[in-house]
């Protein structure tokens, strides 16, 4: 009952393998293989420090990865550069970029000018939708409004690839639901693939299906998230008085909660395999539930979770 | 990968016009004070032409252009902060993420400012000039010696190309200017120290037979002051240490 690290097929928009990234002492990555299928939403989850955005900005070229290789479209980051970036919307993690001086119109049209397929009606439309201050100087937004200016310029050029760190961060809970649906809209309309990072999963679990668990640089999890949700279940069981707990083997067990005579489950694998396997242990498995992505990301997160022999 | 249209890059122009009125912008405060200087400098040289006429026995030489190499160094110096006032240090941000070759992209950035530079320069001189005419010489009999306008030029652009130099290396501004300052005493230390005699000769023979073989003007050699001569020097070493910067720097693959 091994938790998926590798992805199946082919068709990848983005690619790495074995990649791997120190800052000095501290390692970011240490040698990760993620797979994002084309025009899939992939969501990479992880602790701050885990590696995510050392991960996307590899990608970007922005950091220099000390061993693997990544592609992007078919493309090496570091060979294709600039044809690379010229296909990506990037948010960064920094909710403020530079120039900050200028007034929002004029930095979309700064940016509009490196980005001859940029569209200016869209970045209009979306500019609108999402309330931006065109005359004021970029510096002097709110963290909320700044990142919804990021939003714009990454999206207003219908690059095929999006790579966003931490998108909603910072945002209100209602500018929250805005940009989400408008990423939504824009995922629907145009043929693009999404990486984002978030260690916030539960505002993305309506757009993703795919996701990677990242946590002290090691890939601990990468599956569809349907499969996530089919495979980690929550198996609730009453047990006998004196039960011993170490009759379940650890295979598969993310967590373990004791509520008096009720013990709960996370477990990775086949409902049936599962089931039996408490049954013979001498649980009497009473209720089995799904889990949220946000659960699911929490329990894989966890010390027991993942498979650590990357 | 499926086929699909891939977006382009942006064309070669359209990126310059980018960093051009990027630059411009971000030194637009700072400009317009300098054109409202040189407005009523000019003002004040027209009025004293027409009121008080030229002094008798001027020179016909433009005397101050000289004297405007420090204040055309410090600016030199200060130039590069204003030219990378909106980015982040060592470009790892924004500036990075767009899709040009990054050498190619932070050369051009440098090499506006450095254009912006020298018509900022050629103003300021035109302007000093200007108000000091009407005492010395009679528009029409103004001579332009190029070695006067040389000087300060140079000065300007030594001193824009070292700071450059550590703009392109390093994220801290603070440590531009100190290592900019200790390169530009380096260079007057070996300047003074050295014998760079027969390298400028040979450098100068060099400028001279292309001024020369391209008609332009020929420089008498007591015009131009030892400085003046070894700045043939020492600016292609400064744009050599600039280029070796953004190679090695900037390298996008």
């Amino acid at each position: 009952m091994n938790i998926p690290t590798k992805l199946t097929g082919n068709g990848w928009a983005l690619a790495t393998s074995g990649l791997r990234k120190s800052y000095g002492k501290t390692v970011a990555l240490r040698g990760i293989d993620l797979t994002v299928p084309e025009e899939s939403v992939y969501v990479l989850v992880g602790p701050n420090g885990a590696g995510k955005t050392t991960a996307l900005k590899i990608l970007l070229d922005l950091a220099r990865p000390d061993g693997g290789s990544a592609e992007a479209l078919g493309m090496n980051p570091r060979r294709d550069g600039p044809r690379l970036r010229a296909q990506i919307g990037y948010i960064p993690e920094a909710q403020k970029w530079e120039h900050g001086w200028m007034p929002v119109s004029r930095l979309l049209a700064y940016h509009a000018s490196y980005f001859p397929s940029w569209d200016g009606e869209y970045a209009a439309r979306l500019s609108k939708r999402l309330e931006l201050p065109l005359e004021r100087p970029y510096g002097k937004l709110s963290k909320g409004q700044a990142r919804r200016v990021q939003i714009v310029l990454a999206l207003a050029h219908r690059p095929p690839l999006l790579v966003f760190d931490e998108p909603t961060d910072g945002l209100d809970p209602l500018a929250r639901e805005t940009t989400l649906s408008v990423l939504a809209e824009h995922i629907a309309e145009y043929a693009t693939t999404v990486l984002i990072s978030t260690h916030l999963v539960h505002e993305t679990e309506k757009l993703a299906d795919h996701m990677g668990v990242l946590r002290d640089g090691v890939l601990r999890a990468q599956a569809t998230t349907d499969e996530i949700q089919r495979s980690l279940l929550r198996y609730r069981a009453e047990v006998p008085d004196g039960w011993d707990g170490r009759a379940v083997p650890d295979s598969g067990v993310l967590r373990r909660a004791a509520r008096g005579r009720e013990i709960e489950w996370m477990v990775w694998g086949s409902e049936g395999e599962v089931r039996s396997m408490l049954g013979e242990a001498g649980a009497q498995v009473r209720e089995v539930t799904r889990l949220t992505l946000e659960e699911a990301a929490v329990a894989l997160l966890s010390p027991e979770g993942g498979n650590h022999d990357q | 990968m499926t086929n699909r249209t891939l977006n382009p890059e942006p064309s070669a122009g359209a990126i310059a016009t980018a960093q051009l009125r990027l630059v411009t912008l971000l030194q637009k405060r700072d400009l317009l004070v300098l054109a409202a200087i040189v407005v009523v400098m000019i003002g004040l040289a027209l009025w004293g032409q027409v009121r008080m006429g030229p002094e008798e026995g001027g020179s016909g030489t433009i005397p101050i252009f000289r004297g405007l190499s420090v204040p055309l160094a410090l600016l030199g110096l200060l130039w590069p902060l204003g030219v990378w006032r909106a980015d982040s240090p060592e470009r790892r941000g924004y500036f990075w993420s767009l899709p040009v070759d990054r050498r190619r992209h932070t050369s051009l950035r440098v090499g506006i400012g450095w254009v912006v530079l020298v018509g900022v320069s050629l103003l300021i001189m035109a302007a000093a000039a200007a108000s000091f005419l009407p005492s010395v010489i009679r528009f029409e009999d103004l001579r332009m010696d190029v070695a006067q306008v040389w000087e300060p030029l140079a000065t300007a652009t030594l001193a824009y190309v070292i700071v450059s130099i550590f703009a392109v290396l390093f994220e801290s501004p603070v440590r531009w200017m100190i290592l900019a300052w200790v390169g530009v005493l380096g260079l007057y230390i070996v300047g003074e120290a050295a014998d760079l005699d027969g390298l400028v000769e040979g450098v100068e023979d060099t400028v001279e037979s292309l001024f020369v073989a391209i008609g332009g003007p020929v420089v008498a050699d007591e015009s131009v002051s030892d400085w003046g001569r070894q700045y043939l020097v020492w600016l292609p070493i400064a744009a050599a240490g600039l280029l070796s910067a953004l190679l090695w720097r900037h390298e996008e693959r």
